[in-house]
């Protein structure tokens, strides 16, 4: 089932002489449950595809749907309550609420949108527990590691169950093996409960995780990249298209 | 330093609207400071002005009221070596009271003057037209001008009387006041010679060096003169003490506006340390020392201070140029009679200070900022909760307790004076200790709430609260000092206003009184005016002679009352007061009560007395009782007395007349020579008439017999206090209000501060599902949070450190400002609200993406 289409996106910076494209002419459709990658180096635009996806940003032209519905159609109250339902963000820095614990950073987004604190307590619970952390439902985001946090933000990601999760470089803070652990966390969640997950990378490494790679260069998705099931044979193919990439470059 | 004094101005330039809104609100404090200054200065230099030209500019006029004695010239030199006397001027009425004696009743008063400056301050030296006169010379009133059609310049034969008639030149004519009708005025040396009165004078007007030294020099006086009148001039004090009453309450409050001031530097200075700590540690990291680090706060401070100087003179000269008519018509002066008066020496002195308490404010941040590791700085990982050390929570928990303990144990049991001031200032110094465990209390509170009242908004605010600790505090504590001067400053100024009050109505009970301005047991004034006053229908009148001390010489033993001290045949006595009253008998409400015997003045015969009920429980006097007395000074000085004895006839209910004999002015005059009136209280029945009455009244004392009374009208008195006390709550509530927005404004700075620290973390709330309204409402939660708690608390602690301040007074506690402490409660979310609505504003229209980016 399709579930995100985008179609002919372009976001443009700047006046007349000083243009930029960010994004130029994009095309793209995500089925549910797709595990997507996208790649690319610094400057392509990989990040300014995901805001534009979810909403937190509006294309100079093109349309984006989701589910069949038009996001610019939309109203920012309408958006807002879109993304709380539909939506779940993880960020490279985290972006945890400081002077809140887990649990409470956990249930934010289902209490800012006024469900019952104890049915979404409970879920929470859960959650944390199966991204391996129940037993720091009380910490404060200080107290914890940047796996630990990751893995919180993962948990508040899901715990509306949203239609998909955009994740912009979620292992950028973490090192190997943590990164690793992360990522088959997301990979699971992707495969078993069906969440259409799209993510932002510079890592090959990170990216092989994911089922498809679009790779980006100057506003543009430039190759595309359906991954076997062989992780060695993953890497390397995302290995040839970055260095044909890079040759286009120079 | 000139490379710190460049990234220091460079700074502040980057943050240019914080910086701007923190020299508004400290400049507002300077703006008061100045103002205050300028406005009371020219208030009071045209207030002396005014009162000069009303009463005249001296301080006392001593000498005799009569032409059968006289100062000399030795006794003048005498008087003008006394300490403080700064000039006299003498004045000479040859013919005091002899004017039917002498025929001179169709002439005016003659009195003489010396042509010197402190004579022309005499009411009596008003020159319309013509000059001073010189020998053989007069000013004569502008009636009697008039009506013998006579002008500057004409001759006119007058009496000189033992000497033969003069014939004298007019050389001007006096103003047309009434009180000057009566007098004729010459030269005075030519008056002394032609009157023969050589090396007499009548009365000396004396200017003091201040004002202050007045009862000293009174008592110096008298001491070498016991016989003479002094005229103490009560009337020009009490309308000094109207504008100089006001002095001390505005530098109390500037007290309030420094620490006020000092505070709002503190947290801007804060705010900035902690936007730049990447910044600081950049400098750190490259080598610049901790002492530098200071510096440049420092420098910060200063820039600051001096910007926000200058500012708040030039508006506070502007804005007492613009105010000063409607300052001057509050105090009761007409438009014309203000001008404007720049004290410099206060404002450059207040300048001056507020410049130090600013330096010094700036050390706070500044010396923080050194303690900054480069490294923490560097990854921003300072504290998320700027928790108090659980020392000072322990602390701050002990003495909040011990304080209201302290408080209690005060009031029920020991009620020491000095303990109230004591434990007051504890528990002011304690609020502030206290501050951040209000704080922690208040939303640990909110944690124990059931989940089904949590809100999302209120989680947020209140613990973004406990983030931002330090500089909460800071912007509470002056929200807790203008409060508190607001609540303390009310209860203590109604509280005084009660007790002049009660003390006026306690003074004068009566309606009018008219008063000997001479002491109770010294010459008054004549039964004559007791006779003119009965005949106005519309009054109800009562009159007391002079008094007579005493010391009785039978008191019963058994009495619980009398004096230890005094002291006959090894007996305690009693001192005591006997005065005749008029019959019947009344007080302000009317017919006093009898407890026993009669009060009838013919009962009372040739040596019938009353008492009150007080006093005859206390000396055990009861109706029939022998009291014998004798003179007070003799008997106390042992010299030989004359015993008389009285009949107690009456008892009465009246809580005034504790220790005083009452009866009838004929007893007064046989037994002891009394002759003359001390006071008359007057009640009229007729309100409607009162101002026709008044001025009937008024007409009659203009009579020179009648020259040493002073009229007391109760409800014009009680209309003053109600007025020295509006000007006073109104500067109070001007300076509580400046405090306030300056409390504001540190919010908002503080507000917009903290948005910027956590700008990313609020996109991120927009990112994951909150509404800009939700936004809007977190933001303003916290900042109404802050100062609803900090109103609460403040309101309660003012009203219970108000109270003792009362207590310590002695005074009791009647007026507890009810609606003030209502409205301050109400209006303290406002507060909060108005001052974070701007920034909330802004952040909820900023693009989430770009803030996410931040």
């Amino acid at each position: 089932m399709e579930i995100l289409n985008v179609k002919n996106i372009t976001k443009v910076y700047g006046q007349e002489q000083n243009k930029t494209f960010a994004l130029n002419n994009i095309n793209l459709t995500v089925q549910k449950g797709e595990f997507i990658s996208i790649m690319g180096t610094s400057g392509s635009g990989k990040s300014t595809l995901l805001n534009v996806i979810s909403g937190l940003d509006v294309p100079s032209s093109g349309e984006v749907y989701i589910k069949g519905k038009q996001l610019s159609s939309l109203s920012d109250k309408e958006l807002t309550n879109f993304r709380r339902h539909h939506i779940g963000f993880i960020f490279q820095f985290f972006n945890l609420i400081p002077v809140l614990s887990t649990l409470e950073n956990v249930t934010l987004p289902a209490i800012l949108a006024g469900k019952n604190p104890e049915i979404v307590e409970k879920k929470a619970q859960d959650l944390l527990k199966l991204v391996g952390i129940g037993h720091l439902s009380h910490s404060k985001p200080s107290e914890m590691s940047g796996g630990q946090q990751q893995r919180v933000s993962i948990a508040r990601a899901l715990l509306n169950e949203p239609e998909f999760i955009l994740a912009d470089e979620p292992t950028g803070s973490l090192d190997s093996k943590t990164s690793k652990e992360i990522l088959c966390i997301l990979k699971n969640f992707c495969e078993h409960m069906n969440h259409t997950l799209i993510m932002v990378t510079h890592d090959a490494h990170v990216a092989s995780y994911a089922h498809r790679v679009l790779f980006m260069h100057d506003g543009k998705i430039v190759d595309e990249l359906s991954l076997s099931t062989c992780e060695h044979d993953r890497q390397k193919n995302i290995f040839d298209i970055i260095s044909r990439i890079e040759g286009l470059k120079q | 330093m000139k490379v710190l004094f460049k990234i220091a101005l460079n700074s502040l330039a980057v943050r240019k609207n914080r910086t701007i809104f923190a020299i508004i609100g400290i400049s507002m404090g300077i703006v008061l400071l100045v103002s205050s200054q300028i406005l009371i200065t020219s208030v009071e230099e045209s207030h002396s002005d005014s009162i000069r030209e009303q009463y005249g500019d001296y301080d006392l006029v001593v000498g005799y009221q009569n032409s059968n004695q006289f100062l000399s010239t030795q006794d003048i030199e005498q008087i003008k070596n006394i300490n403080h006397i700064m000039d006299t001027s003498p004045f000479l009425y040859p013919y005091l009271s002899k004017e039917v004696e002498m025929q001179l009743s169709d002439y005016p008063s003659y009195v003489g003057f010396k042509d010197e400056k402190l004579a022309y301050e005499y009411p009596l030296i008003k020159i319309a037209e013509g000059n001073f006169p010189k020998e053989k010379e007069v000013l004569i009133p502008a009636s009697f001008a008039k009506s013998k059609q006579l002008e500057v310049g004409s001759y006119i034969e007058w009496p000189f009387p033992p000497n033969r008639t003069q014939k004298i030149k007019i050389s001007g004519i006096l103003d047309t006041d009434q009180r000057l009708n009566h007098v004729a005025v010459f030269q005075y040396n030519w008056l002394q010679g032609i009157t023969n009165n050589n090396n007499n004078t009548t009365a000396l007007l004396i200017k003091l060096d201040s004002p202050t030294n007045k009862d000293d020099v009174v008592k110096a006086i008298k001491e070498k003169f016991p016989d003479t009148f002094i005229d103490k001039r009560k009337e020009l004090d009490k309308e000094r003490e109207n504008i100089g009453g006001l002095k001390p309450i505005i530098q109390g409050l500037s007290i309030a506006v420094f620490i006020a001031s000092g505070l709002i530097v503190i947290s801007t200075l804060q705010m900035s340390i902690q936007e730049k700590q990447h910044e600081l540690a950049t400098l750190r990291l490259v080598a610049i020392d901790r002492k530098q680090i200071f510096l440049l706060i420092l420098i910060e401070g200063c820039i600051i201070g001096v910007f926000s100087l200058l500012l708040g003179l030039m508006a506070g000269i502007i804005s007492s140029m613009l105010l000063l008519e409607l300052v001057g018509h509050l105090m009761g002066l007409a438009a014309t009679d203000v001008t404007l008066s720049l004290p410099w020496i206060n404002i450059i002195l207040g300048i001056t200070a507020a410049f130090l308490i600013l330096i010094i404010s700036s050390c706070v941040p500044a010396y923080q900022a050194t303690k900054l590791s480069p490294l923490v700085a560097y990854h921003q990982s300072t504290s998320v909760h700027q928790a108090p050390t659980k020392k000072r929570a322990i602390i701050s928990s002990i003495l909040s307790l011990s304080t209201i303990s302290l408080f209690l144990a005060n009031y029920l049991y020991f009620e020491e004076k000095i303990l109230y001031v004591m434990i007051a200032l504890l528990l002011f110094c304690s609020l502030f200790i206290s501050i951040p465990l209000i704080f922690i209390i208040s939303t640990s509170f909110y944690n124990c709430l059931p989940k089904q009242l949590y809100s999302p908004e209120w989680m947020l605010a209140s613990r973004n609260t406990l983030r931002q600790m330090r500089r909460n505090s800071q912007i509470a504590s002056i929200l807790i000092v203008g409060i508190h001067v607001l609540i303390i400053g009310n209860i203590i100024l109604n509280s005084l206003k009660e007790g002049e009050e009660t003390f006026l109505k306690e003074q004068y009970p009566f309606d009018l009184s008219i008063i000997s301005l001479n002491p109770t047991e010294e010459n008054g004034f004549s039964p004559k005016l007791f006779s003119q006053l009965q005949q106005i229908k519309e009054l109800e009148n009562i009159y007391f002679t002079n008094l007579v001390l005493l010391s009785t010489l039978n008191l019963p033993i058994h009495a619980s009352g009398g004096n230890p001290e005094l002291l006959v045949n090894e007996e305690k006595q009693a001192m005591l007061g006997i005065q005749g009253i008029s019959f019947p008998i009344i007080n302000e409400q009317g017919t006093v009560k009898v407890v026993d015997g009669t009060i009838n003045e013919e009962d009372l015969g040739q040596n019938g007395v009353i008492l009150n009920e007080k006093t005859s429980k206390q000396l055990g006097y009861q109706i029939g009782d022998e009291i014998e007395i004798g003179q007070f000074d003799d008997v106390i000085s042992g010299k030989k007395y004359e015993a008389k004895t009285f009949i107690l006839k009456g008892i009465i209910k009246d809580e005034k007349l504790d220790y005083t004999l009452l009866t009838t002015a004929d007893i007064m005059s046989q037994q002891f020579g009394i002759n003359s009136l001390y006071k008359i209280q007057i009640n009229i029945n007729n309100p409607e008439k009162s101002s026709e009455i008044k001025a009937n009244i008024n007409k009659l004392l203009n009579d020179s017999a009648y020259s040493t009374t002073i009229l007391y009208d109760q409800k014009q008195e009680l209309d003053k206090i109600e007025k020295q006390s509006k000007q006073r709550l109104l500067i109070l509530s001007v300076t509580v209000f400046l405090i306030i927005i300056m409390a504001g404004i540190g919010l908002m700075n503080n507000t917009a501060s903290s948005i910027r620290e956590r700008i990313s973390e609020l996109a991120m709330l927009r990112a994951l599902g909150s509404s800009k309204g939700q936004l809007m409402r977190i933001l303003l939660l916290e900042g109404s949070f802050i100062t609803s708690l900090v109103g609460i608390i403040s309101t309660l602690t003012a009203t219970l450190i108000g109270c003792m301040f009362i207590l310590a007074l002695g005074s009791p506690v009647t007026s507890i400002p009810i609606k003030l402490i209502i409205s301050l409660i109400v209006a303290s979310p406002l507060l909060g609200l108005l001052s974070v609505f701007t920034p909330a504003l802004w952040i909820t229209r900023q693009n989430i993406t770009q803030m996410l980016t931040k």
